[in-house]
């Protein structure tokens, strides 16, 4: 078992950060009812874990029960279906609509006003399941929804009304990394709670906690480097601890610290960027750029890297433009269809930038 | 109440989900306890027009439409929160009652499918069927009242017969003269959330809402009335629903806290009123996840946390780095706040004023003079300066704010600063990466700021860098600006 799975908090109380909200939550929870809630903050800060610690506060050990299931749903007007995996318990579903694609609307549509339609049996109480006896126990279901960023305007717009209409059988827990890209009427229909990052502090004092349980000794300065490697992401250091470990054991202060292949593989590519700028580089460069896709590296992160690797290379003089070409190139990758060309672009156009004041520089 | 229904639902044949809705309102009634699990905004939801909170214009025509018992079709437009589809539904009551209300009237909203197909074959269908068919087992009205009606034909007659009349169940075959609803001869559909109906669907309907104006008339709730096309908006009556001022909902939130003995002084209630930009429905949800949240006595505090707003130390990190000329640290500022997990939207509209006069931070008083509200504006500095007590000035907490105020920039740049806010907030909204993109404004805000300060070698290559031979498109939305040589 993973670090992060075998030392995963799994109820409120036990959470490492931000217990004020961990102990708010409860309060609030323990007063048998909540409403609608969105769970926001970057990759790796722990939405996943306070949304399940949230759903075994309320409904007891019986939510670990989970069964996978792939549902279909039948497309209006055609023969087709949607098919979408859900994991549910007696008490919750869970499902990830972006998975479909442009076809999310359906399944926020139907799939959701069915199960939030029928009223749950009251099989807590009978069963004596919840951590204790409440009201409101047990008398709505929870649907889970991940990365609702991703959700097309219509499914959101779905959305809308569905959380109001069903609120009485169902609540609704949203998770996502922004709330930039959900509309307003959404926003204004949760309890939106901010999961921050852990800071390096938290996640330092985490990792020996780890190391600690697990009996192994972590040198201070590999502790602070791997923190500083992780860059906030708690499951990012965590794993990283582990790798260590399995690399090599007993650990030592200077030991390597592993990062995934693709990583070093787009900050060799930056850097042959920063070394040539010509016609071929840029063909060479190509081909690195359909490896990474191939491997199934979303766009998005493999700009994100490339940018911040560039920008931490060039000149500062430079940064400002080059953030700007980033940021423009970018958006364009998000409202276009092929995302080899805008990665290309943006290359080219860093090149230019970098070859203009280079040679500027030999001038002068 | 069963004759009613029987009568209805051939005609109107209602979609399958509405059985489940109906059935789940009625255990709800059954079911007092369920009550307690509703949200506030719908348990608060106004019953009757007069419950609705600032909007004047619109209630009081549309009670003068009550009183005769007949309607205009309607298109309500305006800001979300405003009470839009609050007042058509209190309005279908108060003309339907309970007995009539789910067999008269359609509610139709975004989470409903509703392409072109759905025009052409629920909305017309319900749109067609006569109000007035019975199945055989009830007899038919009595003759007299079958010729008076007949004498004022369509629309005309509801007025002329005066709401109980001839209204009302009476006609459908149920009689019950004590009907108090003016229940008049037509059905009603209500287009929720209209502005996410395609274009195809709202032109199906433009003959639609023609021919059946004997018997249907249709209300289209929209948030931006430009979405609507012109063919139906000229159909309708428009009714424009107004942003509330803090003040005005004043009394409905002190209600609400009464009703659910919720300890809240006024003064955060108004803040709750401020942070939701107008918007009572998330006031009011707002009030009620701080009540089950917090508990005991709010504060102020609390809601602003509640909010999400990006507090005010943080921004001034953000707007002093921008100051600084210094990207290094411009991109840790940035690092650590989405890293927080405060969302680049948020940023963004705290470094940009929002056009309301009443804006998600704790000091709108202050800038209250910069909006274009000024009807409103006054108003709200007179009642929230004494109630919110400012605490230390703080630094450049508004970006544009701050750029505006500042006597150093010139105006060209204060300029780019704004177009730039806008072209980000374009580009987010687009769903582009947040981190490159609120990077690149405050490197471009930082570029134009710092650019007069002190002699910055970069301004001279990045000049001429407008339009780059590369791409010979013309691009309005990227280079210009930021580029532009202040002078």
């Amino acid at each position: 078992m993973l670090f992060i799975d075998k030392y995963r908090p799994t109820t409120l109380d036990k959470l490492d950060y931000q217990k004020d909200m961990a102990q708010r939550l409860e309060r609030m929870l323990d007063s048998s009812d909540f409403p609608h809630l969105l769970f926001y903050g970057p990759f790796g800060a722990g939405k996943k874990t306070r949304v399940s610690a949230v759903l075994r506060h309320v409904f007891g050990p019986s939510v670990d029960k989970l069964k996978v299931e792939n549902r279909a749903i039948p497309k209006p007007g055609s023969s087709g279906t949607v098919d979408i995996t859900t994991i549910s318990s007696p008490h919750h579903i869970e499902l990830t609509p972006s998975d479909v694609g442009t076809q999310d609307r359906l399944v926020v549509m139907e799939l959701i006003k069915e199960i939030a339609s029928s009223r749950p049996l009251e099989i807590t109480r009978a069963m004596g399941g919840g951590p204790q006896e409440g009201e409101g126990r047990g008398r709505f279901k929870v649907v889970v929804l991940n990365e609702v960023d991703h959700l097309t305007r219509a499914a959101q717009h779905a959305l809308r009304r569905t959380m109001e209409r069903y609120m009485s059988t169902c609540r609704l827990i949203l998770c996502c990394q922004s709330t930039s890209k959900l509309i307003d009427p959404l926003k204004s229909r949760c309890l939106c709670i901010r999961v921050a990052a852990p800071t390096n502090d938290e996640i330092l004092a985490i990792l020996n906690d780890v190391a600690h349980k697990e009996r192994m000794v972590l040198p201070p300065r590999l502790a602070t480097r791997i923190v500083e490697a992780g860059q906030r992401n708690l499951r990012r250091s965590l794993l990283m601890l582990e790798a260590c470990r399995v690399a090599k054991y007993p650990l030592e202060p200077d030991q390597e610290i592993t990062t995934p292949d693709w990583e070093r593989f787009l900050v060799d590519t930056a850097r042959g960027v920063v070394e040539e700028q010509s016609a071929q580089k840029l063909l060479v460069t190509r081909k690195r750029l359909y490896e990474l896709l191939v491997n199934c590296i979303p766009p998005e992160v493999i700009f994100q890297r490339l940018a911040n690797e560039l920008l931490r290379k060039c000149d500062s003089e430079l940064r400002a433009e080059v953030a700007h070409w980033a940021a423009f190139f970018e958006h364009r990758l998000q409202q276009g269809t092929k995302p080899i060309v805008h990665l290309e672009a943006f290359l080219a156009k860093f090149m230019a930038i970098y070859k203009r004041y280079s040679q500027r520089m030999t001038l002068a | 109440m069963e004759v009613e229904a029987e009568a209805g639902e051939p005609v109107i044949n209602p979609q399958q989900d509405e059985h489940a809705e109906i059935e789940a309102e009625v255990t709800e009634k059954k079911n007092p306890k369920t009550d307690r699990l509703l949200p506030w905004v719908e348990k608060f939801r106004p019953k009757v027009l007069a419950d609705v909170v600032y909007q004047d214009e619109v209630i009081s025509p549309l009670r003068q439409f009550l009183q005769a018992g007949n309607l205009p079709h309607l298109l309500f437009y305006g800001p979300p929160g405003t009470g839009k589809t609050s007042t058509i539904l209190a309005l279908a009551h108060e003309l339907y009652g309970p007995d009539l209300y789910h067999s008269r009237v359609m509610e139709l909203n975004a989470s409903d499918e509703r392409g072109i197909n759905v025009i052409r074959e629920k909305v017309k269908v319900f749109a067609k069927g006569s109000v007035t068919h019975r199945p055989a087992s009830v007899p038919p009205p009595h003759p007299r009242r079958r010729r008076v009606s007949g004498l004022f034909s369509g629309l005309d007659w509801a007025i002329a017969g005066g709401p109980c009349l001839w209204g009302g169940p009476a006609c459908d075959g149920a009689p019950r003269s004590n009907y108090r609803y003016p229940a008049p001869q037509f059905k009603l559909i209500v287009l929720d959330e209209a502005d996410s109906l395609t274009a195809d669907a709202q032109s199906a309907l433009r003959r639609v809402m023609e021919t059946h104006a004997r018997v249907t008339r249709f209300c289209l709730v929209c948030n931006y009335i430009s979405r609507i096309i012109e063919p139906v908006a000229s159909r309708c009556a428009k009714f424009r629903f107004r942003v509330l001022p803090p003040e005005s909902a004043l009394t409905r939130l002190r209600a609400i806290c009464a009703s659910e003995g919720v300890q809240c002084p006024d003064q955060a209630l108004l803040r709750s009123m401020q942070l939701s930009e107008g918007d009572l429905r998330q006031a009011i949800t707002l009030l009620q996840s701080a009540h089950r949240l917090y508990g005991g006595a709010l504060t102020p505090e609390m809601f602003t946390e509640l909010a999400g707003v990006v507090p005010e130390d943080r921004m001034g990190l953000f707007t002093r780095a921008l100051r600084s000329n210094s990207f290094d640290h411009l991109q840790r500022a940035i690092g650590g706040l989405l890293a927080d997990g405060f969302p680049a939207q948020q940023i963004i509209a705290q470094v940009a004023p929002t056009p309301h006069a009443t804006r998600p931070t704790p000091h709108a008083p202050r800038h209250d003079r910069h909006t274009p509200h000024a009807t409103v504006a006054p108003r709200l500095a007179t009642i929230s300066s004494h109630r919110t007590p400012r605490t230390a000035p703080p630094p450049g907490e508004q970006l544009l704010e701050w750029v505006v105020e500042d006597p150093e920039l010139s105006d060209v740049k204060k300029a780019d600063i704004a177009y730039r806010i806008a072209q980000t907030e374009k580009a987010l909204a687009d769903g582009a990466s947040e981190e490159l993109q609120i990077g690149a404004l405050g490197a471009a805000a930082m570029e134009t700021i710092c650019l007069g300060a002190r002699p910055a070698p970069g301004a001279a290559i990045t000049t001429t860098t407008t339009v780059a031979p590369a791409l010979p498109q013309p691009r309005p939305a990227a280079a210009g600006a930021p580029r532009r040589p202040a002078k």
